[in-house]
């Protein structure tokens, strides 16, 4: 039996599989599919979903939820994000996971809300003051979107981080058909909690290290801070404690990340395209037309995970990244991050629609 | 007061500071009102407010500025999931309260059980004293020097109109600071304090000012002290869980049976609210139970209904993975605001076009769709119907028995678009 379904619902779905039980939302095109799923069936599951006056708010409730040990989480597009923002560092200081779904539109600003964009990959990537990463995920498909939405819930919350699942309007608000045998849900994993004597609540050993959870209301005492802090919680400045913390907050993301990669590869020979989120839908059209041509769809997309992606394109000559934004945004991170080169990197990009097949196709002809 | 406060360690705040007396009122209500100190979570905002947490025995959560009373929300609605009922205390300032005003309002409004006990001596002390938007009018700050020009925020009155149902404001020094504190944890339900002090730093340095002069100020202001409301109210979110039910996939049987031969998509363009985006849906879920994929991409103006709605649909025997459609195969114009949208790609096209009458400029089959203005999606459910009798890729029971839960009347439509009787 098949199914008809938005990208909204797959993600509303899958998210109260990965055992999401809070929501707090503010509407806004195209997350607003998620809001009214959640809003409809948290509470069926003896969650608790609420419609927030503003997005930091609704950041700021699911914040306080994640704190005592709920499974939270909230959608929005570029205008909202940019109001949570404060409050996404404030939750990756204080190590609390939440998911926030970010579905992307055209444009900075309002822009275009109903129009389909990749423009938000430096947007979430940079985010962040004092320049510390965020797990990144992007589904490449609605049926995708069933398995990548539990898997950055799941490294959210084994991380101790909050994380984002970026997608686009072409996946939230779009309806395919999707089989029932295809749709596929990992395993659901849970923050790991602390049990015994001496409760500090950043205790780590080594700075990779994820500290145990305890939720505010419990029977440790927790000091929950978004200031500088040493690993009992208590804000402090020139303390070499402190720095370790800090350190520990980056090593705890790029140390473990490269274990939670997600992608699809099929392998080719002379040419490679890597792509990501509603472009990989063409870009497996154009694959399956064009000879001597690799596909490679990225599903983490930061903190790149980058000996994956350098053993596996040092066997192709051209690297086709294509992305529907402006300038190339994820081809300019691998850049940075020493994955690709000006020799051997060739963008694709294009706004205003997505980038079809055949776009796809003829340019690599041309340029391959 | 020990089993709240850590008396071993002395306060960080200045000379006369009131955070000194209400840490301590607060640590002694808690006491006698006999709560586990790990059943208790203090969130405190930013300013000299935020330095309290190290000196409490409680669950501390030090948050941004003005978000306190949202994490603290936060907090208190996970207990409809959780179930065990914590006590949540706000610690925030005036300034706190200025850039997270609306948090307290929802706060209030949703009467969610949190008390909160805003400091408000009258400025910013933390960054210099600035003034906040709870200055008096008068009042001498560093970013006021001529005196404050604009009235001051009354917290009581602005969240009285929301319907807090527990409003008090007493001073610092008041002797009944810490009975007061105690009643508005006590109350079940959402509850604020206003605590009107003195800046011993940047106060005391730019004003002449004492218990007296902030006695009068407030007089003078209309802000009375006390009290000023308590009526309990049914607490909103009440756990309100009926049966316990996962989340569903709805699938779609497949009892038809399909000739299509080769894949195919058509553009319905229409207009907002007139059912495009509805009647493709159908034609999809038909389709489906046909045994064919389907994608919809459903194009539509921010407005929901006025303008233009298009749908693309491409139907496939196989699994369809890009959804656009770089020419589509049939179009169905049902409306002026559609044929609007997509008149300069249909130039490009070239494509088979079944077109609403009233649209003289193009050429195509036409039939008067419109006729069924004013059945609900009655349009566009007879431009879909009449392309299935031009192009049966499916057997049109399959249309009909997605169609059926809708009602007579619009099957009726269908039958008779189907039936080419316009």
């Amino acid at each position: 039996m098949k199914t008809f379904i938005s990208g909204s619902e797959a993600i509303g779905y899958s998210a109260i599989k990965g055992g999401i039980r809070f929501y707090a939302g503010y509407p806004i095109t195209p997350a607003s599919g998620i809001y009214a799923y959640m809003i409809e069936n948290l509470p069926k599951v003896g969650g608790f979903a609420i419609g927030a006056s503003d997005e930091i708010s609704a950041i700021s409730y699911c914040i306080g939820a994640s704190m005592r040990g709920i499974k939270s989480m909230t959608a929005t597009s570029a205008p909202g994000f940019s109001l949570m923002i404060e409050s996404i560092s404030y939750a990756l200081m204080t190590e609390t996971p939440v998911l926030i779904v970010l579905c992307q539109r055209m444009g900075p600003s309002t822009g275009a809300a109903t129009t389909s964009s990749q423009g938000d990959i430096f947007f979430s990537i940079f985010s962040n003051s004092g320049g510390y990463p965020l797990p990144l995920f992007s589904p490449s498909s609605i049926k995708d979107a069933f398995k990548t939405t539990i898997h950055a819930i799941n490294v959210s919350e084994i991380l101790r981080t909050p994380c984002i699942l970026l997608t686009e309007k072409e996946i939230t608000m779009t309806y395919e058909t999707i089989d029932e045998k295809d749709i596929d849900l990992p395993n659901v994993l849970e923050r790991k909690y602390f049990e015994g004597n001496d409760f500090k609540t950043y205790d780590f050993k080594n700075l990779e290290d994820v500290p145990l959870f305890s939720p505010v209301g419990g029977k440790y005492r927790v000091m929950l801070t978004g200031s500088a802090h040493d690993k009992e919680g208590y804000l402090k400045k020139d303390d070499p404690e402190v720095i370790e913390v800090l350190k520990h907050l980056n090593e705890k993301i790029v140390k473990n990340i490269e274990k939670f990669n997600i992608y699809e590869y099929y392998e080719g020979e002379k040419n490679l395209i890597i792509t990501y989120g509603v472009t990989s839908k063409s870009a497996f059209d154009a694959f399956k037309k064009l000879k001597n041509v690799g596909l490679l769809i990225m599903k983490l997309l930061y903190p790149v995970p980058k000996n994956f992606l350098k053993e596996i394109i040092k066997k192709y000559k051209k690297i086709f990244v294509v992305e529907e934004n402006l300038t190339g945004q994820y081809a300019e991170i691998l850049k940075m991050e020493g994955v690709l080169n000006e020799e051997n990197l060739i963008k694709i990009n294009k706004i205003g629609d997505l980038i079809s097949p055949s776009e796809i196709i003829n340019f690599i002809k041309e340029n391959g | 007061m020990d089993r709240f406060l850590n008396t071993n360690l002395k306060l960080p705040y200045c000379k006369g500071c009131g955070h000194s007396l209400i840490l301590k009122a607060l640590a002694n209500a808690l006491e006698e009102i006999n709560v586990d100190p790990l059943k208790c979570v203090i969130v405190t905002d930013i300013g000299c407010v935020g330095l309290a947490d190290r000196y409490l025995k409680t669950h501390t959560v030090h948050t941004l500025h003005g978000r306190s009373t949202a994490i603290a929300a936060g907090i208190k609605m996970a207990e409809n999931i959780e179930g065990e009922d914590i006590k949540v205390v706000v610690l925030i300032g005036d300034g706190g309260a200025t850039i997270g005003l609306l948090h307290l309002v929802e706060a209030a409004r949703m009467n969610i059980d949190i008390n909160i006990l805003l400091h408000n001596n009258f400025l910013y002390g933390m960054t210099g004293g600035q003034h906040s938007s709870f200055t008096p009018v008068g009042f001498k700050t560093r970013t006021t020097p001529l005196g404050n020009p604009f009235p001051s925020i009354d917290i009581i009155s602005l969240l009285d109109s929301v319907k807090a149902p527990f409003l008090a404001r007493t001073l610092a020094q008041d002797k009944n600071l810490k009975e007061i504190i105690k009643e508005a944890i006590s109350f079940k339900g959402f509850s604020l304090v206003e605590i009107v002090e003195i800046c011993t730093g940047y106060g005391a340095r730019f004003n002449k000012i004492d218990k007296k002069t902030v006695e009068e100020i407030l007089e003078k202001e209309g802000k009375k002290l006390g009290i000023i409301k308590k009526e309990y109210m049914e607490y909103i979110f009440e756990k309100d869980r009926k049966e316990y039910k996962e989340p569903e996939i709805y699938f779609i049987e497949e009892k038809y049976e399909t000739d299509l031969k080769e894949d195919f998509s058509i553009l319905i363009a229409g207009s907002a609210g007139e059912g495009v985006q509805f009647a493709s849906e159908i034609l999809a879920k038909s389709a489906i139970s046909s045994g064919i994929y389907v994608t919809q991409k459903n194009d539509v103006p921010i407005t929901v209904s006025s303008g233009f709605s298009v749908s693309e649909l491409k139907f496939s025997k196989k699994e369809i993975n890009y959804t656009g459609i770089e020419k589509p195969d049939f179009v169905l114009i049902t409306s002026n605001d559609g044929f609007l949208r997509i008149k300069e790609k249909l130039k490009k096209w070239n494509t088979k076009v079944i077109v609403d009458e009233s649209i003289k400029e193009i050429d195509g089959i036409k039939r008067n769709f419109r006729k069924f203005q004013n059945i609900r999606s009655g349009i566009n459910i007879s431009a879909i119907s009449f392309f299935l009798k031009i192009n049966p890729f499916i057997p049109f029971e399959a249309f009909f028995e997605s169609l059926k839960k809708y009602g007579e009347e619009i099957i009726d439509v269908a039958r008779k678009s189907y039936e080419d009787e316009f």
